[in-house]
């Protein structure tokens, strides 16, 4: 079968194994039986598409490993075995092998590793203890035996039981019958390979092919696929769960019936009545594959014709009522049965239509189009400037409907890529109960936000250092069921996982009610260690902080899960990496609260534009929260002062001139007549420029005003003096060369519309500067 | 004569002999009805041999079925003259022996 066949196979097996994890660990917090036998079943299935699948591309390792998992499942739905927390934990590493097979299927290698070998004889062993001495062949075809379960397989036609009425027809075999969607063989799914698999069930006796839909020459398009075939198989110990699993992979597209053997008459005129060849035709063929005799199919097509009759007999105007509805009339079929076939038919098809709202679509090409919009906003900005420019009226109204647009195709770009945290969160309860195991603590992971939405490459970024921020939690931070006890805790921990979005950036806090950071211990290392003089004073913030520090670790003993030291400090060089930050709160006894705060995206953003002497800079617009005149009376004497009174709250403030080391004096331009010349319009200015800051007239000395952009950051505020505001920019984050990687206050670059380059000023990094800078040394406050 | 031989004008009433090569699967099948369908016109029976291919799939039957049914629609003999063994395997699980008149075992 195709590459294509088989990537569209690991891409399936990928999600059904992440539902099965999900399913096991569900089992744990199951109480009642009911629950937990629908767990099983549920997992039951999940495997056994896998199996299925895997055969279908000849993958024995993967189908003979699932066998021996589903045949354990098998026994816990016979109600032979109970789930116990060791069972599901070697259910566990049975799904994290398949994981493993899949991937090595994908790999060239002709035969699993020798590694894989040994975890897959390793698993084998545990998993055949608890089939005690049955074979698990002999297990399987047990639990395969049982009465059937509701349909599982969408777009599998319904077909009323045949032991509804006992005069089933002489035929032994299953019949299969089938018609492919056109995109099958596109699609890498070749009826031979399925017939192919069928055979490996049982003993393929006979294959019609149906070549009535095949179009005429110059109409046949020779990659869609227009065959159907009817199949008659010999597989006596085979169940109708097992059959419809095969095709699982193409039930959205293909039309599927499947008759187990010896079923009734009516089952096979329900299928004829499904089938879009003219019903003298399938009976023909039904008859020329051995699933009818003649007199079966004489008698079937008689019903027919008899019904037919009845009704046009009656004079009435009416079409022939469904054969389901007559078969009731007739006692043969029960009303239940038809009733639940047409629920089921609503049902399927409210479920294809949810599933046509969601495509899968290749990262890589996702990434290319969000480039290509980034290109797009920097031409735009440069054709709006060169508009404006000309001073055209049409032109700019032009102009103004196609920045409109271009903004809606980045907004909506960007969605593309935005995906819930939710599904990471998930990852972590298997490592909380793992965790909870190895250490003997009861804990429980409790989970809100999961439906806040990150950019993909951001989730996929963050993923392992909160992985590491989850373990140190449980493992440093939740006490022992004992010590928890003494504390007049319950003897449950609990560790919390939150998102949230916060002014323009995403929160994810990992907060636990366990012993919190024990500030002592903290300092002690840190001297012990060098980091810190012995009377240095510090703030719990500081000392909290010092955690990061690479090699630094406080735990007494060195477990397998963390304490080593080795990995907070990578923690949070991969946040910072994302432009992100981290923070600790804690209280000793009471627990800890570890804050990670990132930006939205990493690749565009709205952006405020200002200018400080010839530079142009950017500030995320999310952060800004206002901008107000700095007035002669609030600059105090010297013209230094670094704080002002916004509305009764003190407001600390630099001057990006200082802090950037700019000499040149400011160019005398007044801020609203500058925007309108640098092609902003004052719309958006006016909306920030608050009351309190309405534009004075100049000072009678002074022929230029310096404005502050009031920013806000992890809920602090800050203001920076700016020489002009230039209004709103939509920003194309470029990242900076690796020669400017430590510069300090500077997140990125932009390219203007005028092909200028501008810088980003990385807010985080000014607010905690502004506020906590020496605020008498102008020298202390500089970036250089 | 194969796949890139075009005949010549005194072949015109001639059967044409469809050499095919390695591969008869759905990768292949567009180019292969392409020139096939250019083949139609010209001549007035053809024979189909499939002694070097490799690989079939589901596709390369169905471009069989296609190809005799549109043949038979003009009236122009249709004859498979060899298989390789893949294409006999699949031929007779499909079932496909009698209607590709292709004797057991061929």
């Amino acid at each position: 079968m195709s590459d294509d066949g088989l990537e569209i196979f690991a891409t399936e097996a990928e999600d059904l194994l992440g539902l099965a994890e999900q399913a096991l660990l569900n089992l744990d917090d199951l109480e009642n039986e009911e629950e937990t036998l629908e767990g099983v079943n549920d997992l039951f299935r999940t495997f056994h598409t896998i199996k299925g699948a895997a055969g279908l591309f000849g993958l024995n390792d993967i189908v003979e490993f699932t066998h021996v998992v589903e045949s354990v499942l098998g026994k816990i739905r016979e109600g032979t075995l109970k789930v116990d927390e060791d069972m599901v934990s070697i259910f566990l590493l049975s799904r994290d092998h398949l994981e493993n097979l899949v991937a090595s299927a994908l790999s060239d290698e002709e035969s699993i590793s020798d590694e894989l070998k040994k975890t897959d004889d390793e698993l084998l062993a545990k998993l055949n203890l608890y089939l005690g001495s049955a074979p698990a062949d002999e297990s399987a075809n047990s639990q395969e035996t049982q009465p059937q379960q509701a349909q599982l397989v969408e777009n599998i036609a319904l077909t009323p039981a045949a032991h509804l009425n006992s005069s089933g027809v002489e035929n032994k075999n299953w019949h299969i019958s089938l018609r492919f969607g056109a995109n099958a063989l596109r699609n890498g799914m070749d009826p031979a390979s399925f017939i192919g698999y069928l055979n490996k069930m049982g003993e393929v006796k006979n294959v019609t092919i149906i070549e009535d839909a095949v179009p005429v020459w110059s109409e046949f398009d020779a990659e869609s696929c227009y065959l159907g075939f009817e199949i008659a198989l010999m597989a006596p110990d085979t169940s109708k769960e097992s059959l419809e699993e095969v095709f699982e992979f193409v039930q959205d597209d293909c039309k599927i019936s499947i008759l187990p053997p010896n079923s009734h008459i009516n089952d096979y005129i329900k299928m004829i009545e499904e089938l879009p060849e003219s019903d003298m035709r399938i009976g023909d063929i039904l008859v020329a594959c051995g699933a009818l005799t003649q007199l079966e199919k004489d008698n079937v097509l008689n019903v027919q014709d008899c019904l037919a009759d009845e009704v046009t007999g009656s004079g009435a105007d009416q079409k022939v009522p469904p054969l389901g509805q007559v078969a009731v009339g007739q006692h043969v079929v029960q009303q239940e049965v038809v009733d639940a076939a047409v629920k089921k038919q609503g049902d399927l098809k409210k479920q294809r239509e949810g599933a046509q709202q969601t495509i899968r679509v290749n990262a890589l090409k996702l990434e290319s189009l969000v480039n290509l919009v980034g290109e797009l906003v920097i031409g735009s900005a440069n054709s709006e400037l060169n508009a404006r420019r000309l001073a055209d009226a049409e032109l700019n109204e032009a102009m103004e409907n196609q920045v409109r647009l271009v903004e809606e195709v980045r907004d909506t770009a960007l969605g593309l890529r935005m995906v819930q945290i939710g599904e990471t969160f998930n990852r972590y309860k298997r490592v909380v109960r793992e965790v909870s195991r190895d250490t003997g603590k009861d804990i429980e992971l409790r989970i809100s936000g999961a439906e806040t939405e990150l950019d993909k490459t951001l989730i996929e970024k963050i993923g392992d250092p909160l992985m590491h921020l989850v373990r140190n939690a449980i493992d440093h931070g939740i006490e022992s069921p004992e010590k928890r006890m003494e504390a007049g805790k319950s003897a449950k921990g609990v560790v919390n996982l939150d998102a949230f979005h916060d002014s323009g950036s995403i929160v994810i806090q990992i907060r636990d009610d366990g012993g919190g950071l024990s500030r002592t211990k903290i300092l002690n290392k840190a001297i012990e260690k060098g980091l810190v003089q012995e009377h240095q004073q510090m703030s719990d913030q500081e000392v909290y902080r010092l955690i990061f520090e690479a090699g630094f670790s406080t735990a007494e003993k060195i477990s397998n899960l963390s304490g080593r030291g080795v990995g907070m400090d990578v923690v949070r060089k991969n946040i910072e990496a994302l432009r992100g930050q981290v923070e600790i709160q804690s209280e000793e006894g009471k627990g800890s609260t570890i804050s990670i705060r990132l930006p939205l995206t990493l690749a565009i953003i709205d952006g405020f534009q200002v200018r400080v002497g010839d530079a142009q800079y950017i500030v995320p617009l999310d952060m800004v929260d206002e901008c107000i005149e700095l007035n002669e009376s609030q600059r105090g004497k010297d013209g230094k002062a670094n704080y002002v009174n916004l509305r009764g709250e003190i407001l600390p403030f630099m001057y990006l001139r200082d802090l950037f080391g700019i000499s040149e004096e400011p160019k005398p331009v007044m801020a609203k007549q500058a925007t309108e010349e640098n092609g902003v319009t004052g719309e958006y200015l006016n909306e920030l420029l608050t009351d309190d800051s309405t534009i004075l007239p100049g000072d009678n000395d002074k022929n230029y005003r310096d404005n502050i952009v009031v920013v806000r950051f992890a809920g602090k505020k800050a203001g920076f003096v700016v020489d002009e505001l230039l209004g709103e920019h939509q920003t194309v984050i470029k990242p900076l060369g690796s020669v400017f990687q430590n510069l300090k206050g500077i997140s990125g670059a932009t390219i203007l519309g005028s092909g200028e380059v501008a810088m980003i000023i990385d807010i985080a990094e000014m607010v905690s500067r502004v506020i906590n800078s020496d605020q008498h040394d102008p020298q202390s406050r500089s970036l250089h | 004569m194969n796949d890139d031989e075009q005949p010549d004008a005194e072949d015109k009433i001639d059967s044409y002999e469809w050499v095919l090569g390695e591969d008869l699967t759905i990768y292949a099948i567009d180019g292969l009805k392409q020139h096939i369908s250019e083949q139609l016109d010209i001549f007035q029976g053809f024979e189909i041999n499939m002694a070097a291919v490799e690989e079939i799939d589901s596709a390369g039957i169905q471009l069989l079925l296609a190809l005799r049914s549109e043949l038979f629609r003009r009236d122009k003999p249709f004859k498979i003259s060899a298989v390789s063994v893949v294409v006999a395997k699949l031929i007779s699980s499909y079932g496909l022996n009698e209607r590709l008149s292709l004797a057991q075992g061929q």
